[in-house]
């Protein structure tokens, strides 16, 4: 039985090896993906309390392309369609990919499935940043110049920032010190903001609205504020998922395989938390996307990365944007919260997937 | 292929490694042993890089401290003995991500990868279980898996970190066997820590000895084996037998008349 | 967290609610909650000497009865605390809330209690023989029964629906402050300048009748007919475009409910916080309004306007002016 080096033996092996991912074969699966999250946002631009027909939807949009004519359309209908929901669904299809793609990237580097975007501080640290800015003098739109997102995003990266300052010890950050200095931190903003909240009682209602979030006044400004940061962590974060499959073995082996843990934590946190910290900013604190959606698309796609992170933004895209729809749908013409639909739909879904899980692994055992 | 010379190596506030000297050839194991706290771990952490030293530490001639991660991990792979496992992923896709080190960042493993995953799984003997969760194996089954995946490396230089400690006795005897005949066969280094005296004598062409940061005896297993040297080091006394096929020393606490008066059971938990 | 922060200020946000964006709060009694057994005294109507003693009918169902004028009150509410200083009764007030700013001595009021995080030891310390509570928030409303405080609880969402009914809570003021005679002055001297304004703006015909988006705050949030701001445009028979707000009081609007409604005229009264014609012109999609496009965008003071005073027919009038400034000079 004399064999030489592994890779010598790789002649004898035959192609009989089980399926593997490739970022090749994934690619009609993100194609389909992309498509049905396009089709969602179709249809939620069309959807809405003025009742306007798809096809003049989607000739109003595509009159906004060069050389395709506009075609005659009252100021009102342009306005709904172009003004107010386009860019409402694509800030709610981007904010919901953001949140679901960096759940699942901060899933992936905490190795831990209940880790969500707002575990570090980002959440909590936006909230101080927004309400400084709300009970101040200085929250005076100056035509649309607001300054409540740069304030949420500064708050936002100020919190994580000492989050991982706090856990950093040796040029090493402990994921279980970042937690529970992450932890830490947003205990401490909750605090401010609720004291700050009591002490300045006439802006309550302003800073939980905020807090409680929402896309009813997007405009086509927050797209273009939040943008940039959610397309850089995507560009970066997801060539980064086959090092995150090996991550799950555990920090010590990752580094055993040729992975930089330090580096591959600082990327992914430091990217998912800036991308993170721009969604809250444009659209407050959206719950349970990034913890559920990243779960299901595991349930049903399986553990790989390179799945879960693309998919997790499509659906959490689609997810958000449908949330969105219900949200300006129950009473039709008023808003209804949509932290409220994403709990309230979110919630029952995600039991029903644990359950079934759970049933059938006990078959299976 | 491995040579450490005047090794200081610690953490923050402590030193650990006091000075050690070590060499590993292709084909040959060597054990790594010695009571606990006595740096063993330490040096298999310099060794595969994740930690900072001071002295030489060469693999084929390269320094540790100069070589990327990357670059380390082409040749030097790691068994330790509770290596996590990532809950749903397949038995095949754990061993396969043996192959990380080789891959650029959006390269995907391809099929000359899977041939060597494939090789080195039917080599430990795990093809078998290759779409297997990995979290539904036993311990045995995984300990081959994941020597598997070291094996996918390619490495030059094999560290096994008491990779039997939570094995039975069969798969302990398994592991070391397997690890034996892939350091002859492959012409592989293999460092292996190793808590049991007699395991380790076994499989072990030459062991090394560690006290205080210190290796205080190194050679053949029967030359370090001595019940003097063994009573130093470790504060027990045990007698040296020699195993009746092979003649390897077995090394036993010699147990005295008193304890067993006192009674058998109590006193030698209190005297460990 | 997020969670936490909705647990533990859920009731603040149905306060918050009803405050809206501006420092408003206060509430007291509404004309149904006027009922005086004894003496079923008319909202406007003449007066018979007040009568000990008073029976009112709480906002949770229960009855408070008052057997002689009180003489130190806690008011919980600013528009509570002004027509008390408005029928002169302001000697018999021992605290008012942190919001209260006006007249100007509620402002420089010694003595303030926080409404949102109300301090009981501090409440019972002033030892009041009457609180008045404008919603029960943070289950003081039991804290205060249970110290054996009198507490006239008329919930400002409930129970304060239109202009009468701020009316009415002036008469019961007097009454329980036995101050009849200057709440009666005062009653009738607001009803006669609300009649004004109705006839002024009698004869409109209803084609005619400017729809109008009140904003409370840059989300949207507005006000229902079902609130008493939302009475001031009935009254000026205007046509509020949130209409019953499907049964919430302070509902909010989506932006394209708006745009597609097309108010004639946007009342804004988030002016505090920045929001200005300037900045509702340059809403996207806000130019096919035609309150936007004809520069029918008018401010008016949050304060006024949301606080059930007697001063809310200043902002009758100010609302009247604007909407109207060929008919009222």
């Amino acid at each position: 039985m004399q064999i030489a080096r592994p890779h010598r033996f790789a002649r004898t092996a035959s192609a009989d090896a089980p399926a593997f991912v490739t970022w090749r074969g994934l690619l009609p699966t993100y194609a389909l993906a992309a498509l049905a999250t396009f089709a969602v946002g179709v249809f939620a631009v069309s959807w809405g309390t003025v009742h306007i027909a798809p096809q003049t939807t989607l000739r109003v949009l595509l009159g906004h392309l060069p050389f395709v004519p506009a075609g005659e359309h009252s100021a009102a209908i342009r306005a709904i369609v172009w003004d107010v929901r386009a860019p409402r669904v694509l800030l709610a299809g981007m904010v919901g990919a953001t949140l679901a793609f960096c759940g699942a990237a901060y899933q992936g580097v905490f190795r831990n499935p209940l880790a969500e975007p707002y575990l570090i501080g980002v959440a909590s640290g936006a909230a101080v940043g927004a309400t400084l800015i709300i009970i101040s003098p200085l929250y005076v739109t100056v035509w649309l110049l607001s300054p409540l997102p740069p304030a949420a995003f500064a708050g936002a990266l100020a919190a994580v920032a000492l989050a991982y300052g706090l856990a950093r010890a040796h040029g090493r950050v402990s994921t279980t010190s970042l937690i529970l200095s992450g932890v830490a931190v947003s205990s401490v903003c909750t605090s401010i903001v609720t004291y700050l909240m009591l002490t300045y009682n006439t802006r309550t209602l302003a800073i939980l609205n905020w807090i409680m979030g929402g896309f009813n006044t997007a405009s086509w400004k927050e797209v273009a504020i939040a943008a940039p940061y959610m397309l850089l962590a995507a560009v970066v974060i997801v060539p980064l998922a086959r090092l995150l499959n090996v991550m799950q073995l555990d920090e010590d082996e990752a580094r055993h395989l040729g992975v930089d843990v330090e580096r591959l934590k600082l990327i992914v946190l430091g990217l998912a938390s800036l991308a993170t910290a721009a969604a809250v900013a444009v659209s407050g604190l959206i719950g349970f996307v990034g913890l559920v959606v990243p779960h299901i698309v595991r349930m049903i796609w399986g553990p790989d990365y390179r799945r879960v992170l693309p998919l997790s933004g499509f659906f959490g895209a689609a997810f958000l944007i449908l949330a969105d729809v219900i949200a300006r749908s129950i009473n039709p013409g008023y808003e209804v919260p949509i932290g409220v639909v994403t709990a309230l739909v979110g919630a029952p879904f995600f039991l029903y997937l644990l359950r079934r899980e759970g049933r059938r692994g006990h078959e299976a055992a | 292929m491995l040579s450490v010379r005047a090794l200081h190596a610690g953490y923050a506030a402590r030193a650990v490694l006091h000075g050690i000297d070590l060499t590993a050839a292709r084909g040959e194991i060597v054990a790594v042993i010695g009571p606990n706290g006595c740096g063993k771990t330490t040096l298999l952490r310099v060794l595969s890089g994740g930690l900072p030293y001071e002295g030489n530490v060469t693999i084929d001639g390269a320094e540790v401290r100069t070589s990327g991660a990357s670059a380390l991990a082409k040749r030097v792979a790691v068994v330790s003995q509770s290596a996590g496992l990532p809950e749903r992923f397949s038995a095949f896709e754990v061993a396969l991500m043996g192959r990380t080190p080789h891959l650029r960042l959006l390269q995907s493993e391809g099929s000359g990868d899977v041939r060597i995953v494939r090789a080195a799984m039917e080599r430990t003997g795990c093809w078998d279980l290759r779409d297997r969760p990995i979290d539904a194996l036993s311990g045995g089954e995984r300990q081959r898996v994941v020597i598997a995946r070291a094996l996918a490396q390619e490495p030059d230089l094999l560290l096994l970190d008491e990779p039997t400690s939570h094995l039975d006795v069969q798969h302990q005897v398994g592991t070391f066997r397997l690890a034996v005949e892939l350091c002859r066969e492959q012409q592989l280094a293999v460092l292996a820590v190793v808590h049991d005296l007699t395991l380790a004598a076994m499989f072990a062409d030459r062991m090394a000895l560690m006290s205080g940061g210190r290796i205080v005896a190194e050679g053949t297993p029967a030359a370090v084996l001595r019940p003097q040297t063994i009573e130093q080091v470790y504060g027990l006394a045990v007698r040296v037998l020699a195993h009746p096929t092979t003649g390897r020393p077995v090394v036993v606490p010699d147990i005295t008349i008193e304890t067993e008066i006192a009674g058998p059971l109590e006193h030698a938990g209190a005297t460990r | 967290m997020h969670n936490t922060w909705i647990r533990r200020l859920g009731p603040l946000l149905a306060i918050g609610l009803i405050l809206a964006a501006t420092a408003c709060g206060g509430g007291s009694s509404k004309a149904a909650a006027t009922p005086v057994k004894d003496n079923p005294t008319p909202i406007t109507g003449v007066s018979t000497p007040p009568a000990f003693p008073l029976t009112v009918k709480r906002s949770d169902g229960a009855t408070l009865t008052i057997s002689e004028p009180v003489k130190k009150i806690v008011s919980m509410s600013p528009g509570a605390t002004e027509i008390i200083y408005a029928i002169g009764a302001q000697d018999a007030l021992a605290a008012v809330d942190k919001n209260a700013n006006y007249p100007d001595a509620a402002k420089n009021f010694p003595t303030k209690i926080d409404a949102y995080e109300p301090n009981i030891e501090a409440i019972a310390a002033l030892n009041p023989d009457l609180v008045i509570l404008p919603g029960d928030n943070g289950g003081i409303l039991a804290k205060l029964d249970g110290l054996k405080i009198p507490v006239l609880y008329q919930d400002l969402d409930k129970d304060i629906k239109t202009v009468d009914d701020v009316l009415g809570q002036i008469t019961l003021l007097g009454q329980v402050t036995g101050h009849t005679d200057k709440a009666r002055e005062l009653v009738q001297s607001l009803s006669k300048r609300i009649d004004v304004i109705k006839q002024g703006v009698q004869g409109i015909p209803s084609q005619d009748a400017p729809s109008v988006y009140h904003e409370l705050d840059s989300t949207y949030y507005t006000i229902s007919t079902g609130t008493f701001i939302g009475n001031l445009y009935e009254i000026l028979h205007a046509q509020n475009i949130a209409k019953d707000g499907a049964g919430v009081a302070y509902p909010q609007l989506t932006q394209e409910a708006i745009i597609a409604a097309n108010p004639k005229i946007i009342v804004l009264a988030d002016e505090a916080y920045g929001v200005t014609a300037d900045s509702v012109k340059a809403r996207p999609g806000w130019s096919a309004i035609d309150a936007v496009a004809n520069g029918k965008i008018i401010a008016v003071d949050a304060d006024l306007i949301s606080r059930p005073g007697p001063r809310i027919v200043d902002a009758l009038e100010d609302l009247a002016r604007k909407i109207y400034p060929t008919r009222f000079q």
